[in-house]
């Protein structure tokens, strides 16, 4: 079985760096010359340390080589773009079987209507909310990571989150004078473990979700988004419908005072009978001090099932950000998470860390 | 009659006085408002002349990304002139700095956007990319010297 993951992973990873070669070769073609592709990325290196409380996190103290991003954009022709992000987490080593390599995203864009209509066809980010299509680009966010209760709420006490990372399918996205949109169907999530929803859908349900924004003012975005899916039920074999409904607010006014809140509802309805209603939020709060410093604050909660009691989950954050040098980031932060005795994930633990990360974007 | 005569040339001279002072100062205004807000200069390729200040906001942040005749378009700004720069984000673009270049991060990372505004330090480089690039489009911020042919002036319209 390692020997099966091993050879996986490692050819993974020579197709990946095929890929990157046959796109730095294509200068030499005559259909894409090198100012029709454009290499960006990231890389992130972090520290988490236990601090206080029951024993939970990281009580040793850990460095982590959290991951480099490369980020490769062809623009193929005027309406054609090719866009995909390849990354490697945790310092991926094929040899040893450590690490992660992934395609977070690689998908065509044809643009056609201008800015109003572009399809997308490949795997693409799930649209949704404020973070999940940024949950690895840490450059782009003041904490070092994203919101537990509202993004991966199944590390806070859930079974099932409320919509999947990634999905493989078509997409439409546009803008509007201030409206943004993206609406998207595809094969969704499985939670069985051995198939692959970005190569074969394990039902004949598709799933479709959206979100749309809405600047009213420069300062101010809001947001509501949306993720509908069936799938076959781990437990029971049977089927598993997962509706979830968001709604985002970003503000940010010119003394560089700033808000941000999400709320995310939803239900798991399982056709075995048990049905959980299940909802989350976070709030932020931050203060741009001149050029360089953001302290900010963030609190999260969330209820995974609101017909069990103390199973709740959250998460105070007080930290600081610093801008280094141009888009470089130095992030300090104490994160205290409380449970309750019936939550899945904690069990009633209540403990601090600090965490901290070096975030580069280029 | 002669006394009539004369307190007629003398509004006269008044109200010519007063039409060229307020001319003056117009253009005066003009002149000071053109200097603080910079200029953009596009590819001599770009179909457009002119454009409005909701086409600006909307190219700088992203929601327009394609000229008319449906070449791509490519930002730049000049980092060197500070002021003027932040001047042209605030009035223009509705972002500070900071807050414009994360807005940009957070495009091209997340896959809708397949660059950031380039950014450069000195006008010779930001009119050669303008120059080279096909739909490039770039705020200069003030400058008086010639611009190279393959380049044109974008005038801003209210």
């Amino acid at each position: 079985m390692k020997i099966t993951h091993e050879k996986l992973f490692h050819k993974t990873t020579l197709r990946m760096l095929g890929v990157i070669a046959t796109l730095l070769c294509i200068p030499y073609a005559q259909s894409a010359p090198i100012d029709k592709i454009s290499i960006n990325g990231y890389l992130s290196v972090e520290y988490e340390q236990h601090v206080s409380g029951d024993e939970e996190g990281d009580a040793n103290g850990s460095f982590d080589m959290d991951l480099i991003d490369i980020v490769l954009n062809i623009q193929a022709t005027d309406k054609l773009r090719i866009a995909t992000d390849f990354t490697w987490e945790h310092g991926a080593a094929s040899e040893d079987g450590r690490g992660n390599v992934a395609v977070e995203y690689a998908f065509a864009e044809y643009s056609v209507l201008g800015d109003l209509a572009k399809i997308r066809a490949g795997k693409m980010f799930t649209n949704f909310g404020i973070y999940n299509e940024i949950h690895t680009a840490k450059p782009a966010t003041l904490t070092v990571k994203e919101p537990q209760s509202t993004n991966k709420n199944n590390k806070l006490g859930s079974e099932i989150r409320f919509y999947p990372r990634w999905l493989t399918g078509l997409a439409v996205v546009g803008n509007y004078h201030s409206w943004n949109y993206a609406l998207q169907v595809s094969n969704g999530e499985t939670e069985d473990e051995g198939s692959n929803p970005y190569e074969e859908d394990d039902n004949s349900h598709k799933a479709v979700n959206g979100r749309i924004r809405y600047n009213p003012i420069d300062a101010l975005r809001l947001g509501f988004s949306f993720y509908r899916d069936s799938m076959e039920d781990p437990d029971s074999s049977e089927r598993l419908d997962i509706n979830s409904y968001g709604l985002q607010v970003e503000w940010e006014n010119d003394g560089g005072t700033g808000l941000e809140f999400e709320a995310v509802t939803g239900s798991e309805n399982h056709k075995s009978g048990t049905n959980i209603k299940r909802h989350a939020y976070t709030a932020m709060v931050f203060q741009r001090l001149g050029s360089r410093y953001t302290p900010y604050f963030r609190y999260e909660h969330l209820e995974p099932d609101t017909d069990t009691s103390d199973d709740e989950g959250s998460v105070s954050i007080l930290g600081i950000n610093v801008l280094i040098d141009e888009n470089m980031y130095l992030k300090f932060e104490f994160d205290k998470f409380s449970t309750g005795d019936n939550n899945e994930k904690y069990e009633g633990a209540s403990f601090t860390e600090f965490k901290s990360s070096l975030s580069i974007g280029f | 009659m002669s006394t009539n005569n004369q307190t007629t040339k003398t509004f006269e001279h008044l109200r010519i006085m007063l039409t060229r002072t307020f001319i003056l100062i117009l253009i005066l205004a003009s002149a000071s408002l053109t200097a603080q807000a910079g200029q953009l200069v596009a590819n001599r390729l770009v179909e457009e002349d002119t454009v409005s200040s909701q086409m600006i906001k909307s190219m700088f942040l992203g929601s327009i990304s394609h000229w008319q005749d449906g070449k791509p378009i490519s930002l730049c700004l000049v980092s060197s002139n500070k002021p003027a720069v932040n001047a042209f984000l605030k009035n223009q673009v509705g972002k500070n700095e900071r807050s414009f270049k994360r807005h940009w991060t957070r495009r091209v990372f997340s896959g809708d956007a397949s660059t950031m505004p380039r950014s450069f330090k000195n006008v010779k480089k930001a009119l050669n990319y303008v120059a080279n690039k096909e739909g490039a489009v770039c705020f200069i911020g003030e400058f008086d010297g010639p611009l190279p042919s393959v380049t044109k002036k974008l005038n801003a319209a209210n």
